[in-house]
Parts: C-alpha cells; sequence; structure tokens
C-alpha cells in the first residue's frame, strides 16, 4: 500500500514539474495594441522582446538561444512576436519547441507595427529589443547568440528583484 | 608629441563607451539626398559579365532593388516586378535588381539559382549579384525587397517599400514606389520619400 502512494505522489510531483506552466497562448496584436501590451509585460521587468518569424533562417536559427537565454537569467523575461504569414504555423513551431505562456501574432498594417515597436527599426527580420517600462534599452536587428546577447546585458547592468 | 589632457581622454572615452554600449542598429540605412555611392562599383551579370550602376541611369535616375530568391516577402511582391520596370521605363529611369545575399552564395542565392529563378518570374530587368554587398552596404540595404531610388542627379529621393500590400497587387491602397517614379517623370515632389516594410535580412558575411 504504501509503494503505491510513494507512486501516486511521484506521479503527481512528475505530472507537477511537466505541467507547472501555463499553457501555450498565441495572441493576436496589431500596432495600436502591441505598444501598450509591452508596456504592461515591462512594468518594471525587462524584457527581451523577439521579433520572429518560422521562415526566418537567422530566426529559427537563434531560437534555442532565446529560449535558453531566458531559462540561464531570471532577471530577464522572453516575449515572442511572429510576424508568420500563417498563425498555424507559427503555433506549431511554438509547441514544438515546448514554449509556453504569452505569445504574439503580428496582425494589421506593417509599416504602422514596425514603427509602434521602434522608429529605428528598418523592418528586416530578426528584430530584437529589450525594454523596460515601455522604453527601449538596446536593440539590433542581426541574427543573435546567447553570448552576445549576455554581453549587451552586463552592458546595460540589469537587474530585477 | 602632442599630450591630451586626461579629462579630455576620459571624455573621448566616455563618448566612446555611450557611443557602443548604446549603438544604434548596425547598418544605417542611406539618408534622403544623399548621392548614390559605388555608380562604378563592378557588379556580376548572369552571364558572368560585368556592368556597375552607372550603366543603368537613365535620363530621370535608377532604381535599385535589393531583392533574393527565396524571401518570402520577395516571392510575395516579385509579381509587381515588372510592372514597376514599365513604369520606370516610362518616367525614363532606369532599373537594377541586386543580390547582395553572399552567405548564400553556395546555395539558395547562387547564379545559377538566380538565372532560373529569373526566367522563371519572366524579369525584364537585370539581376545581377552584389559581390559582398558591398552596394548593400553602402546604402545601408537592411533586407530584401528594400528600395533606393535616385533621381537625375544621382540623389536619393526614395527608399523603402514598393507598396502597402505585400500579400496582394490588387488590394494595395498606397502604391509609394509607383507614385514615386511618376513624381520624378513629371519633375514633381515624391508624396511620401520614405517607407518601411518587414522583410528578410539580407545575409551578410
Amino acid at each position: 500500500m504504501r509503494r503505491i502512494v510513494t507512486l501516486f505522489l511521484l506521479f503527481i510531483f512528475l505530472y507537477g514539474c511537466t505541467h507547472s506552466k501555463e499553457p501555450l497562448e498565441l495572441k493576436d496584436v496589431d500596432h495600436q495594441t502591441i505598444s501598450s501590451e509591452l508596456k504592461r509585460l515591462s512594468n518594471d521587468r525587462t524584457v527581451l522582446v523577439n521579433v520572429w518569424a518560422t521562415w526566418c533562417k537567422p530566426c529559427v536559427e537563434e531560437f534555442d538561444d532565446l529560449v535558453k537565454l531566458d531559462s540561464l537569467h531570471n532577471e530577464i523575461d522572453l516575449i515572442f512576436i511572429s510576424a508568420d504569414f500563417e498563425k498555424e504555423k507559427a503555433l506549431a513551431f511554438l509547441n514544438k519547441k515546448e514554449i509556453r505562456g504569452l505569445s504574439y501574432f503580428k496582425t494589421g498594417d506593417d509599416m504602422s507595427f514596425i514603427d509602434s515597436l521602434s522608429v529605428d527599426w528598418s523592418g528586416a527580420l530578426p528584430y530584437t529589443q529589450i525594454i523596460k517600462n515601455g522604453k527601449i534599452l538596446d536593440q539590433w536587428e542581426d541574427k543573435s547568440t546567447l553570448e552576445k546577447i549576455e554581453k549587451r546585458l552586463s552592458k546595460l547592468k540589469i537587474t530585477n528583484p | 608629441m602632442m599630450k591630451i589632457p586626461l579629462p579630455k581622454i576620459s571624455a573621448i572615452l566616455f563618448i566612446a563607451f555611450i557611443s557602443i554600449a548604446f549603438a544604434p542598429l548596425k547598418v544605417t540605412e542611406l539618408e534622403l539626398g544623399k548621392k548614390m555611392p559605388l555608380q562604378k562599383e563592378k557588379l556580376i551579370l548572369l552571364d558572368g559579365s560585368k556592368t556597375t550602376l552607372k550603366d543603368h541611369i537613365q535620363e530621370n535616375g535608377l532604381l535599385v532593388v535589393f531583392s533574393c530568391n527565396t524571401c518570402p516577402y520577395v516571392l510575395a511582391w516579385e509579381n509587381r516586378y515588372n510592372d514597376i520596370h514599365t513604369v520606370a521605363k516610362e518616367n525614363k529611369v532606369g532599373m537594377i535588381v541586386l543580390n547582395p545575399n553572399e552567405a548564400q552564395r553556395d546555395g539558395v542565392d547562387s547564379m545559377e539559382a538566380m538565372k532560373s529563378h529569373a526566367e522563371k518570374n519572366g524579369y525584364t530587368f537585370p539581376y545581377v549579384i552584389d559581390k559582398d554587398h558591398k552596394v548593400a552596404d553602402a546604402m545601408g540595404a537592411t533586407r530584401t525587397p528594400h528600395i533606393f531610388l535616385f533621381d537625375k542627379e544621382g540623389v536619393l529621393v526614395y527608399r523603402g517599400a514598393i507598396d502597402d500590400n505585400y500579400k496582394d497587387k490588387n488590394q494595395v491602397k498606397k502604391f509609394w514606389l509607383r507614385d514615386a517614379l511618376v513624381a520624378i517623370g513629371l519633375s514633381k515632389e515624391i508624396p511620401t520619400k520614405t517607407t518601411k516594410s518587414l522583410g528578410c535580412s539580407i545575409k551578410r558575411v
């Protein structure tokens, strides 16, 4: 009997470990809603925002490094914005990568969307920015690596509670 | 040897640090009003012969398009390339399309791949290799497709996107590039001078 109880508790524990995070939510955003969403998320938190697409080779190549960065650094949160043409493709990719929680899917006009995120962004993908309280601390258009972002973070001396 | 006072060195180092720490985006797009750079730089035509931007300048200027073979935004927009070439010709503006993706030159952006892509899509304009993305770097091109339009003085007068709808050419509301070409032809002010679009980053080496 004790063995059964132990096994049951172990099962509950393991289930809890694998299902502790909220499910994936891929929310539509456009140029009118993205700013307020990011301001809310970066309220007293430093957030790394990455605009990506499944058709963008460097985006796919850097994806795992961004996820790793997120797991290694508590002082930073990670938010993905997909610029895919089809939502299903983005959803399938995020599920394959076991991404949980909130993620965004770009809709509406491209130029207004680009300017809503940053007037300095030309529109090339991938695009990444580090923000806090809705303000851009750093941004870049080229492919990231874990090492490169860690260097940028240490330069910015980012700490979160 | 000239001695620089310590406070001055500190100031220089501080400015250097600030510019590194808060460096803007890697590539800076050519500003409006600037002259066409690298007009005599050798570009490679798809038969292997050489050409330059200068060779394609017409009476009212030159349209430079950075493009490639596989970017979904190029594939979506390129059903308008030949129409744009027609409008450019009508307004006495030359047109040349450059492939700057040097990092993919052994693969999807090879000369052979460019040849078959141009044939398949019936390109009516020269599609050339921008070796080591020299022209793309000089113009600060960041993505494909990325448009740079120079007037008869060789000055940049329009930069950005083709129009406001990559998905469907029949649903376009703002014909930015076409309007700019027509304005050049009529020696009128260009209505919208810079626009943005999403696109694939240029694959630099």
